[in-house]
């Protein structure tokens, strides 16, 4: 509680450049200020747009890569290697790999789009693209950690559940949907909340691909509170933003837990 | 055979090993016991650290009791570390290299320590050229001693001109040496304007399968401040107003909205401008012979040189309906407020910036144009610098006299600087110029509210 408690108490204060840099009090008046704030609201669309599209996006790639892992199959050691191979990169290196890749003049996706008869791309230099290049990053990078949760859960399931629905008659469908999903349901929800919660702090990638850019389209509202304290030395407005994503990823944390427990009572 | 060292709990085993690391670890100690370090907080890119060592090796031979140890970041960072740092009053920081443009900001934030009591008024104003101990003065007090100026060039890859069949400018070039007078009629008579270099620059744009193997033209720090502003003073236009906190009416007046179509132009229009280049990438296209025409920083002489390009340097461009105007002012050293070592840290900003041995080191070193007039002295009677590449720094003189404008003096500089970056970017990338320039002058307004309580 007590950085949360700082921190509330450090957006009601503001330097002021007239008293040689002192911090005064200032009540509220960050958060007027960015509420008035064009520039705070396309922030706080586009870290709602990317997270309503990131979450559900990583939670079933790695659902799905977490039940390919837990096959049983021929040479599956080489693929669950393929599989870990994002989690040993850093996402400082992998952003920098991926700019590299998604580059519009000289990059390697952009080649083999050519070579499949498909146009150069612009990627991070476009506003339509750029946060989806991002999701993208972010998903490439986080989807084989979360992965390892989903498959421990998998793993922890019984057998004979699977043996006795198969002699029942229920086919692969049916076992997955009433099997599965209700056995991994605390596996899940520990993932995609801290998945959430993650995804509203992601920050690395606008950093270092896009700095927010271009016209504003990967500016979420991490990256904005980053500028606004390190960058232009406005604490007190950083902390102001900081103060709404934490009410944002609480809002949607009960959200998903409701919704979970609702399931689970039906 | 048995040996003395089959059994490692014998101390005849382990004795020779706990000697060795012993004075290995003493050894690496004793250069800093008993020794002042000073915390430098200095930029990382390219060869600037490197530099930078030389002087602090001369400096410590003569004062072996000061250490100087350097804390590198890049461009972008520095800024926001010494933001970090500053406002955590960390001690551990004793000198700071400062961007010009931010002594007021520094200043009025109280992170820098005043240098008066380490130079007097009639020192100052021997020891550097004008503009330049000026530019490190706030509030009557010298916060900031000039390490060095800066200034502009066009450089010509000759035998990109050659293949293309085009004339080149009037300029510098190797196997010529010149004088001052002849520079002077160069810059004024012979200066290139922007529509001269678009027209050169889609003739050297060269494009094989669909991608482009040679571009006509590009940018050293593409869409920064200190690189593009030449374009708007050209047109008679500032970036603020006269207050130093209002931007909307000057950032996106005519005169830089023509200056933005014109940026835009080259990489969507015209096509003669790569895209998602860094600033840190775009020396290593000329270098590499995939640009024609280059203007950039001073600093880049040397490098090219050193790459073995055929090039020419010639006076920064202009806009024909307006004048010339090329940048200028580079980067002070300041002491900490929060320095535990402040009377060393001063005998090192002395060092670097007015000893002679030091900054002629430092010149040397760098090779970007002095800010002290004893080595402004040297370059005009030394013959040397009359013949190519050295001869740039007659041009530079000619730039720094007769076209040079400072960057905007305010203390909301670090969000200008920004704002203007991420604006001129989204141009680059194809943004309506009105429409980022108008968004852009609005946020900066609201910004600079926070300097006006």
């Amino acid at each position: 509680m007590y950085p949360i408690a700082t921190t509330l108490l450090g957006s009601l204060y503001a330097e002021s450049i007239v008293q040689a840099g002192k911090d005064v009090f200032v009540g509220f008046q960050n958060y007027a200020q960015l509420f008035r704030d064009p520039v705070f609201w396309q922030s706080f669309w586009v870290t709602i747009r990317l997270n309503l599209v990131i979450n559900p996006l990583q939670v079933l790639l790695a659902l799905l890569l977490a039940i390919m892992a837990n096959q049983r199959l021929r040479g599956i050691s080489f693929y669950r290697l393929l599989f870990f191979i994002p989690l040993g990169v850093s996402l400082p290196i992998a952003s920098i790999l991926w700019r590299t890749l998604l580059d519009p003049n000289s990059g390697l996706v952009n080649s083999l789009l050519n070579l499949l008869g498909i146009s150069s791309q612009p990627f991070l230099i476009s506003k339509d693209q750029a946060l989806w290049c991002i999701v993208a990053v972010a998903t490439w990078k986080g989807v084989s950690f979360w992965m390892i949760f989903l498959w421990a859960g998998l793993q922890d399931i019984p057998q004979q559940l699977y043996e006795a629905a198969r002699i029942d008659g229920a086919g692969r469908l049916g076992r997955f949907i009433r099997i599965t999903l209700p056995l991994l349901r605390r596996p899940l929800l520990f993932v995609l909340i801290t998945d959430t919660a993650v995804n509203f702090l992601l920050f690395v990638p606008m950093f270092l691909l896009t700095r927010g850019g271009p016209s504003y389209s990967t500016n979420v509202l991490m990256y904005e509170a980053y500028k606004s304290g390190f960058v232009y030395g406005d604490m007190g407005r950083a902390l102001a933003l900081v103060m709404v994503l934490l009410l944002l990823v609480v809002a949607t944390v009960a959200m998903q837990f409701r919704l979970f427990s609702q399931e689970e009572g039906s | 055979m048995k040996t003395r060292f089959d059994n490692p709990l014998r101390p005849q085993s382990w004795l020779p090993l706990a000697w060795a690391v012993l004075t290995c670890s003493l050894g690496s100690l004793c250069p800093v016991y008993g020794a002042t370090v000073l915390h430098f907080m200095t930029l990382s890119d390219n060869v600037w650290p490197a530099n930078v060592k030389k002087v602090i090796a001369a400096f410590e031979t003569q004062n072996p009791d000061i250490k100087v140890e350097l804390d590198t970041y890049p461009f972008r960072q520095l800024f926001e570390t010494i933001e970090v740092r500053m406002k955590a009053q960390d001690k551990d920081v004793d000198l700071i290299s400062v961007d010009v443009p931010l002594v007021a900001s520094h200043g009025v934030r109280g992170f820098l320590a005043p240098l008066d009591q380490y130079f007097t008024k009639d020192e100052i104003e021997k020891t550097w050229i004008k503009a330049s101990w000026q530019a490190g003065m706030y509030d009557q007090h010298f916060m900031a001693a000039p390490q060095n100026s800066s200034t502009q060039f066009m450089f010509i890859n000759r035998k990109l001109f050659r293949d293309a069949g085009i004339e080149p400018p009037k300029g510098l070039a190797a196997g010529e040496t010149v004088t001052y007078e002849q520079v002077s009629k160069i810059a004024a008579n012979d200066r290139w304007t922007w529509d001269q270099v678009v027209d050169a620059a889609k003739k050297l744009t060269k494009s094989q399968n669909g991608k482009t193997e040679t571009w006509g033209f590009e940018f050293d720090q593409v869409s920064r401040l200190y690189q593009l502003q030449c374009l708007g003073d050209s047109l008679g236009a500032t970036l603020v107003g006269p207050d130093g906190l209002t931007a909307e009416g000057y950032f996106n007046s005519p005169g830089w909205l023509k200056a933005a179509q014109w940026y835009a132009d080259l990489f969507n229009q015209w096509k003669v401008s790569p895209k998602n280049v860094t600033p840190d990438e775009s020396p290593n296209l000329f270098s590499s012979g995939k640009v024609g025409i280059f203007v950039g920083g001073e600093w880049n002489v040397g490098r090219f040189k050193e790459a073995g390009v055929d090039f020419l340097v010639a006076p920064i461009p202009y806009f024909k309906e307006g004048k010339p105007a090329s940048g200028t002012g580079s980067w002070h050293v300041g002491i900490s407020k929060t320095s535990q070592h402040q009377a060393e840290a001063a005998k090192f900003v002395r060092f670097i910036t007015a000893d002679e041995k030091g900054a002629t080191i430092w010149f040397e070193a760098h090779g970007q144009s002095p800010a002290m007039v004893a080595l402004w002295n040297a370059v005009a009677n030394n013959p040397k610098f009359r013949s190519f590449p050295d001869d740039a720094y007659l041009l530079g003189a000619y730039e720094s006299e007769h076209t040079a404008v400072a960057r905007p003096l305010t203390p909301g500089y670090l969000q200008l600087e920004d704002i203007f970056a991420s604006t001129y970017e989204d141009i680059r990338n194809g943004v309506d110029p009105k429409e980022a320039l108008d968004g852009a002058a609005q946020r900066l307004d609201r910004f600079f509210a926070q300097f006006k309580r």
